[in-house]
Formats: structure tokens, C-alpha cells, sequence
């Protein structure tokens, strides 16, 4: 049938789900829902959340508010007019132009065995799951006003730990909204903030969720600048906690303040300049002064050997059986003992 | 009693003095990119073949000159014939000229030197912005290399126009550059022999690291395959010619007078014909080494780029779809992104614009020449290497040494004739010579030290040497062979060396090599006229890119004053020596 209509296959490097109709499940209920709604369970369908491995975008584009459901937030859930189950289309997955099929393709799964709390309860917790960067404002008419005070959590732990990387469970989400009540905690006026006043909510296979926190009463959220600077002061407990970064766990709208690199008193390459620099003028000094010494010695030794050839002329002194004497005649300019080859060799 | 002509403590000195000044920054930044535009290793064959027409030819003819004569240039050629001392007047000019730009080179490795050892690098990292929350604009559209390099280290101007102050950190390492020269010059060939020991070798072992490191490096095939894989048309392309003979030409630094000056210290029965050979190959096997190297550089470089451009792309993609982590990898990203594109058309095609296709042939492809290669891709990729501290010392050492060697050689061939010529010698000793040229154009050199300074730079790089050399070359050349006589000069070298000319050195001498010269006189010349208005990169900070500009009236009077300044000191020299011959003999004649 896919290929009937032109839609692509899938590549064939992304697994395929097991071709069952087992509830695949939404994000975890908030506890106080869970235990409201533990009559409308079966007990085979909860808890049993198996995360099928191929990728799913978040995409509650289909599901259809009724107005007067997301008024109250108090309403219980089985007061919610719900539409059956049949026409509820709870696209997790893409959707195939496929109309009516039930059949399991990998991907999309039409739920139709969704715990029906869930679908009201979610979408009123969190914005239309649509990536932030293309939500349209129109699109956030039929939303409350706490969408705004929801921020979306983007984790890449794989990216971050490589094969150390540990899996993204309810444990993980629990520490989670631990981290962030800690963070509210710290804020004045918000002491009295636990752990179940946070709400997470549309976790994907990315792993990203939005999360919200609301206040004692359940009734309102914390207004988003009050979260904002909470989680901004308390960034690095809770990267530490997820042995993350601010790279790998991302709040968006969040922006995180950039480490100031350490600027020493004393740049570090004028030292060296300073250091080279001196060695090179006293290595200069040195060589012109001794080039000066030695141009002084040169000047005077010319007139030491003129002091010499005086002496000879005034004493007699014999040296090699030869006096001075007949050299003085010459006044030192032609040395006897020299004589040129011509002069002793007789002429052929 | 004269004084005896200082010589060379042994030949090897002479051989590391012309190698020192033969192997310089344009075997290490120009050769790799001409090999990359012209065919890759078929450039091999013109460079090969120019070498041994041109290169060995003419190099062997200016030590044989200096050797002859013993003189500097100016003394040379005067005593080939009195009207074309302006031969060596011309030499002595182009080489002041580039003296006083070249060590700004060299003041730009001091101060990357300098900046080498923090930890990170300052290159690598952009500084924060204004209020800490993202990096620094200009940082952000450029790199941070490009950024380092244009506005920390030259602070440049957006044009050539506005001139800006002297930045002091740069006119220090200019100085530093200056007193490191005086203190190897400053004994004459004393101090330059053992120095050149030094600048000739080190450069070679640092190459060798590199060489053993580049080739061991993530991608670095890419690169070399890239390379030299020979592209056999553009042998039939006459600029692939032309472009090996100027390299050639320009990487032997045939006259500037600095050979001439180096052979005049020479025992006069040194065999000058083997040390030209030596030479040449040793600078052509120099550089095709460097090539190798530059090239292994630049694969792990591109390859490093096209891979984070890859991540960066997954990255967006498993945001907007939320993918699972790490699910992309470079295999499955052309299915993937297929699939995403005909399952989600809409967003996809919203995506798009941002996902830039990225390829690897694109990055080899940015070919780069000069400062460009040496202080921005070099430690672009060098940043990314483990212990990067360590590379870039080993590196910007390595262009200190190639640097000072060829300053040594710039600024022997300006003091030699200045020390042998009686008038100035007889009232400064030589250290006090040395010292006032430095000193002069250290002052001058500042010039290039202010915002605008890389723009002049550019200008003396390209105008000031180029056409002027080519022309001091043919009048040497013809005033060798024809005015001194081809002849006499032969009787010459076999006297003084005992062993006879070769006809190949006659027939390049006299025929081959003065044509190849002029043709590439020619060949600039029409080049010159055909481009019409010169043009310059300027750095646009605004958008982090270099743009196209136009040179004002003063600068391009400028670049004609430097061509002229040079070549036509042979005319008017000429012409001062018949005038006064005329005068001589005008006076003579009532005498007599």
C-alpha cells in the first residue's frame, strides 16, 4: 500500500517495531492522575511502556481540543466529552496517507487503546508538540496561557558519553524534576516547591520534553521568568547531575551564561617579548664592545711594532749569527734573509 | 696597507648563506597554492623544466659575477663598464625596498610565537560579546583564525584610506625583528657564518616533524591525493608556464644583489659552478617538500571541516525532527534526509536553506596563498591538533628562521656595497653602518605597523620586486654576456677556477635566458595595461569577508613611484656617469 501511493520506504537502516498492537505508551501520567485513573486501566496496558527504537517526531497535530476540557484544570478526566477512541488519531509517528488503516506500518501506529486521562491531561499540561522553532502563534490559540511558561529540555547524552551513555528512564526523569524543584527551592519565595509540582510531559526518543511547575495549589504555573532565572543560577548542578554540559542538556529560551575566559594580570606573550627582548640588547651590547676592544687593539699594535724596530736600532743584537746591524742599514724594509729565487740560483 | 676582504670561514658557510636566503616564506606559502591552481603534480614539469633553463643558469651567472668581481653589486658592475653601475644602484634599491616590508613578516611570528604558549590558543576560541550571552559578531560571521588575524594581531582598517594609529604590540615585535637582525649582521660575515648554520638547518627539522605529524594526521590522504593528482590540461595552459618561471625566478632571489654580495666573500678558486647547482635543487626540493606537508595540512584541515559541517547538519535535522541521539551518522545521512524530505515536505522544505550540502572537494578547493595561508589556515588546522601549544612553537619557529635567513641575505646585499665603498667606510665602522640601516627602516617600516599597514604591505609585495628584478636581471645578463664579453668573462672563471665553461651555461647566458625574460617582461607588462585599475582585498568587518576595492590616486601614484624608483636608476645612472664623463673630459682637454 505504501509504495501504491508513492511514499517513500523507509531506509532500511531503522529498525522496525514488532508488528503487535501492544499499548505503546505516552509519557509517564502525573502521579496524581495515575492514581485517579487506576480503575480505567487494565492492568496489562499500564506500565507497560516498551520505547520502540526508530525515531518518532513529536507531533500532536491531530488531536482535537474540546474547548471546555482545557478551561478546567480541575476537571476530572472522566467528565471530559471525549470523542471514541476510533476517531481519536494520535499520531505519534508520521502519518501515511493511508486512510483508515490499521495496520501497523513502522511508521505510524494508529492508537486507538490509549488510556483516554492521557490524551486530555497532556495536551493541557504542554503546548501543542510541535518543534518551537515552527510554532506559529496561531497555533497556540486554543492553549492555555501556561504553554508560555513551559520550556522544552533537549538532552544528547550519546553525544555527551559516547558508550557510556545511560538510558533516559523514569528514574532519569525523576532526578530530573528533583533538580528542578532544588532549583525552585532556592528561589525566595519558593520554598515550599516538591517534586510533583514539576510536570514533564511529550518525551521523545530524542530525548527532549517540556516541562512546566506550578505551584502549591496545582491550579496555576510559576510564571516562566521566576523558572528561568531559578534553572539559570542552578545550571551547573544540574549539568553536573546529568554529567552533561550546556551543550548536551539544552533548555531552550534558556540561554546559558558563557564561562569569561581567565585573563591573567600580565598578558603572557609580553613576558616572553620582555624575556627575548633582553636577551637580544645584551647580546648586542656584548658584541659591539668587544668589536670596539678589538678595533682598539688593532690601532695599537702598529705602533707597538714601530716601538720595536727603534729598539733594534739602537742596541747591537746578534739573533741567528746575524747582527742587527746590517738590517738597520736598511732601515727594516728589505729583510736580507729573503732572497729572491732568481738571486741565488744561477742563471741557466 | 689595505684591509683583506673578509671571507667565508669555510665554503659550507657560503652554501648555508645562500641557502638560508634561497629557501624563504615563498617556497613554504606560494608553491603549494600555484601547484594546487595549475594541475597539482603536472606542475611539476614546467617547474622542473624552468628550473633548469632559467634557474640554474642565472643563479650560477650571479655567483660567478660576485666571485669575479669581489665586490658588492654596485662595485660589480661598475667594473664590467662605468654606465651600468646603475645596475647595482637598482639592486641596492629593490633590496632596501624589501627589507623594509619583509620583516613585518617577521614581527608577525614573533607575535604568534608569543601568543603560543596559552593555553587555549587565542586563535581558537572567539571572545564573548558585550553581555556574555554568545560570542563576539565579526568572530561569529568569520572564524576565529580569521578573526585573530584581522583584528587582534593587524586591528586593519576597512580600507586602504583610513590609516588609523600605530598599534603598538606590532611596532614592538617590529623592533624585536630589527635588533634580532642587527645582532646577526652585526659582525659581517663573522656573525652571519655561524648564524646561517642555524637558519639553514632548523627550518629543515622542523619541516620533517611536521612532515611525520601532517602525514599521520585524520584526512591528510585527502589532501595529498588531492594534490598530486596531475591534471595533465593545464599543461597546455601558457599561465601554468609562465607562473613556474616566475616562481623560479623569485624563489632563487636572482637580483637583488644579496648572491652577488655573498660569492664576493668567496675564495676566489671556490667552485661556484657546483654551489649554483647545489643550491637550486636544494630550494626546488625545498619546496616541493614544504608542498607535501602544506598539502597533508590542509586534507586534515578540510576533512576536519567537512565533518563538523556533517555533525552540524545531523544536529539540526535530529532537533527538528527529534530524531533519536546519534541515530545520524554520515553513512545513513543522504537516506535519511531522502526520506525526511519526501515524508515531511513542509518542514523540510523550511530546513532547507540551512542545510548547507557539505562537501569535502569544497573545502580542498579553497586555495590560499601568502599571509593568508601562513597565519590563518595553518593555525586553523593547527588548533584543532592534540597539544596544539606545541605545534604552533614548532611552527611559527619555523617561519622565524626561513624569515631571518632571507633578511640576512636582503640586508647583506645593501651593506656589502655601502661597507665597500671608501667614502662611508672611512668615516663608520661597519657596525655603525649596520646599525643605521636597520634603523632607518625599522622607522620607515612602521608605516606597516598601523591599521592600514596590511594594505601597503600588499602593495610592496606585489609592485615593488616583481617587474623591477625581471628587468635587473636582463641588463645583467646582457651587460655580462655582451658588454663585458661572453668571451673575457669565460677566460675569467677559468683562471680564477681552473675549470673550463660548459657550452650550456654559453647558451643560456647569451640566448635562452635573457628571451625567457623578456617574455616575461611581456608577459607582465601586458598584464599590467590589460587589468586597467588595480584592486586590493579590504577586510570588511560588518560581514566577517574580504571585499574588493579600488586603489585611491595616491596609492597607485605610490605603487608607480616604487616601480620607477628602482628600474630607473639604470637609465640615470647611465646618463650621471656619460655627463660626467663629458665634464672629465671637457676639463681634460684645455689641460692637455
Amino acid at each position: 500500500m505504501l509504495a501504491a501511493r508513492g511514499a517513500v520506504p523507509a531506509p532500511s537502516g531503522i529498525p522496525r517495531p514488532a508488528a503487535d498492537h501492544a499499548p505503546h505508551c505516552l509519557p509517564p501520567l502525573p502521579e496524581r492522575f495515575a492514581r485517579a485513573t487506576t480503575s480505567l486501566f487494565s492492568p496489562g496496558t499500564q506500565g507497560s511502556c516498551t520505547r520502540p527504537s526508530w525515531p518518532r517526531p513529536l507531533t500532536f497535530s491531530h488531536v482535537p481540543y474540546a474547548a471546555n476540557a482545557i478551561s478546567s484544570f480541575q476537571a476530572t478526566p472522566l467528565s471530559v466529552p471525549l470523542p471514541s477512541p476510533t476517531q481519536v488519531q494520535i499520531s505519534l509517528w508520521p502519518r501515511f496517507p493511508s486512510a483508515g488503516a490499521q495496520t501497523c506500518s513502522p511508521f505510524w501506529l494508529h492508537i486507538s487503546c490509549l488510556p483516554r486521562t492521557c490524551i486530555v491531561t497532556c495536551p493541557l499540561l504542554c503546548p501543542p508538540p510541535a518543534p518551537p522553532s515552527l510554532l506559529r502563534p496561531s497555533e497556540q490559540q486554543g492553549t492555555p496561557t501556561r504553554a508560555e511558561n513551559a520550556f522544552k529540555v533537549r538532552l544528547s547524552i550519546r553525544t555527551a558519553l559516547g558508550d557510556k551513555a545511560y538510558a533516559w528512564d523514569t528514574n532519569e526523569e525523576y532526578l530530573f524534576k528533583a533538580m528542578v524543584a532544588f532549583s525552585m527551592r532556592k528561589v525566595p519565595n519558593r520554598e515550599a516547591t516538591e517534586i510533583s509540582h514539576v510536570l514533564l510531559c511529550n518525551v521523545t526518543q530524542r530525548v527532549s520534553f517540556w516541562f512546566v511547575v506550578t505551584d502549591s495549589s496545582k491550579n496555576h504555573t510559576l510564571p516562566a521568568v521566576e523558572v528561568q532565572s531559578a534553572i539559570r543560577m542552578n545550571r551547573n548542578r544540574i549539568n553536573n547531575a546529568f554529567s552533561l554540559n550546556d551543550q548536551t542538556l539544552e533548555f531552550l529560551k534558556i540561554p546559558s551564561t558563557l564561562a569569561p575566559p581567565t585573563d591573567p594580570s600580565v598578558p603572557i606573550w609580553i613576558i616572553i617579548f620582555g624575556v627575548i627582548f633582553c636577551i637580544v640588547i645584551v647580546a648586542i651590547t656584548l658584541l659591539i664592545l668587544s668589536g670596539i676592544r678589538q678595533r682598539r687593539r688593532k690601532n695599537k699594535e702598529p705602533s707597538e711594532v714601530d716601538d720595536a724596530e727603534d729598539k733594534c736600532e739602537n742596541m747591537i743584537t746578534i739573533e741567528n749569527g746575524i747582527p742587527c746591524d746590517p738590517l738597520d742599514t736598511k732601515g727594516g724594509h728589505i729583510n736580507d734573509a729573503f732572497m729572491t729565487e732568481d738571486e741565488r740560483l744561477t742563471p741557466l | 696597507m689595505e684591509k683583506a676582504r673578509p671571507l667565508w670561514a669555510n665554503p659550507l658557510q657560503f652554501v648555508f648563506a645562500c641557502i638560508s636566503y634561497a629557501v624563504g616564506l615563498g617556497n613554504v606559502w606560494r608553491f603549494p597554492y600555484l601547484c594546487q591552481m595549475y594541475g597539482g603534480g603536472s606542475f611539476l614539469v614546467p617547474y622542473i623544466i624552468m628550473l633548469i633553463v632559467e634557474g640554474m643558469p642565472l643563479l650560477y651567472l650571479e655567483l660567478a659575477v660576485g666571485q669575479r668581481m669581489r665586490q658588492g653589486s654596485i662595485g660589480a658592475f661598475r667594473t664590467i663598464s662605468p654606465y651600468l653601475s646603475g645596475v647595482g644602484v637598482a639592486s641596492v634599491v629593490v633590496s632596501f625596498f624589501l627589507s623594509m616590508y619583509y620583516n613585518v613578516i617577521n614581527a608577525w611570528a614573533f607575535w604568534y610565537l608569543f601568543h603560543s604558549f596559552q593555553d587555549p590558543l587565542p586563535w581558537s576560541v572567539c571572545p564573548l560579546n558585550g553581555n556574555r550571552t554568545g560570542y563576539d559578531e565579526e568572530c561569529e560571521k568569520a572564524s576565529s583564525t580569521q578573526y585573530f588575524w584581522y583584528r587582534k594581531t593587524l586591528n586593519i582598517s576597512p580600507s586602504i584610506q583610513e590609516n588609523g594609529s600605530v598599534q603598538w604590540e606590532l611596532a614592538l615585535c617590529l623592533l624585536l625583528a630589527w635588533l634580532v637582525v642587527y645582532l646577526c649582521i652585526l659582525r659581517g660575515t663573522e656573525s652571519t657564518g655561524k648564524v646561517v648554520y642555524f637558519t639553514a638547518s632548523l627550518p629543515y627539522c622542523v619541516l620533517i616533524i611536521y612532515l611525520v605529524r601532517g602525514l599521520t594526521l585524520h584526512g591528510a590522504t585527502n589532501g595529498l591525493m588531492y594534490m598530486f593528482t596531475p591534471k595533465m590540461e593545464q599543461l597546455a595552459n601558457p599561465k601554468a608556464w609562465i607562473n613556474g618561471a616566475t616562481q623560479i625566478f623569485f624563489s632563487l632571489g636572482l637580483g637583488f644583489g644579496s648572491l652577488i654580495a655573498f660569492a664576493s666573500y668567496n675564495e676566489p678558486s671556490s667552485n661556484c659552478q657546483k654551489h649554483a647547482i647545489i643550491v637550486s635543487l636544494i630550494n626546488s626540493s625545498t619546496s616541493i617538500f614544504a608542498s607535501i606537508v602544506t598539502f597533508s595540512i590542509y586534507g586534515f584541515k578540510a576533512t576536519f571541516n567537512y565533518e563538523n559541517c556533517l555533525r552540524k547538519v545531523s544536529l539540526l535535522l535530529t532537533n527538528t525532527f527529534d530524531l533519536e541521539d546519534g541515530f545520524l551518522t554520515a553513512s545513513n545521512l543522504e537516506q535519511v534526509k531522502g526520506y525526511l524530505a519526501s515524508a515531511y515536505p513542509s518542514k523540510y522544505s523550511e530546513l532547507f536553506p540551512h542545510i548547507r550540502n557539505c562537501s569535502l572537494e569544497s573545502e580542498l578547493d579553497t586555495a590560499v596563498q601568502g599571509t593568508g595561508l601562513a597565519f590563518i589556515v595553518y593555525t586553523e588546522a593547527i588548533k584543532n591538533m592534540e597539544v596544539s601549544q606545541l605545534w604552533s612553537v614548532l611552527y611559527f619557529f619555523m617561519l622565524l628562521m626561513l624569515g631571518i635567513g632571507s633578511m640576512l641575505g636582503n640586508t647583506a646585499a645593501i651593506l656589502t656595497p655601502l661597507t665597500d665603498s671608501k667614502i662611508i667606510s672611512s668615516y663608520l665602522p661597519k657596525e655603525a653602518i649596520s646599525g643605521l640601516v636597520c634603523l632607518v627602516s625599522c622607522a620607515i617600516g612602521m608605516v606597516f605597523t598601523t591599521e592600514a599597514g596590511n594594505y601597503w604591505f600588499d602593495i610592496f609585495n606585489d609592485y615593488a620586486a616583481t617587474l623591477s628584478l625581471l628587468l635587473i636581471v636582463l641588463v645583467e645578463t646582457i651587460a655580462v654576456c655582451y658588454v663585458y664579453g661572453l668571451r673575457r668573462f669565460e677566460s675569467d672563471l677559468k683562471a680564477m677556477t681552473g675549470r673550463a665553461l660548459s657550452w650550456y651555461w654559453k647558451v643560456m647566458w647569451a640566448g635562452v635566458s635573457p628571451l625567457l625574460i623578456v617574455s616575461l617582461l611581456i608577459f607582465y607588462l601586458s598584464d599590467y595595461i590589460l587589468t586597467g585599475t588595480l584592486k586590493y582585498q579590504a577586510w570588511e568587518a560588518s560581514q566577517g569577508q574580504l571585499v574588493t576595492k579600488d586603489y585611491p590616486a595616491y596609492a597607485l601614484a605610490a605603487i608607480g613611484l616604487l616601480v620607477a624608483a628602482s628600474t630607473m636608476c639604470i637609465p640615470l645612472v647611465a646618463l650621471g656617469t656619460f655627463v660626467l664623463h663629458r665634464l672629465k673630459r671637457g676639463d681634460a682637454a684645455p689641460v692637455a
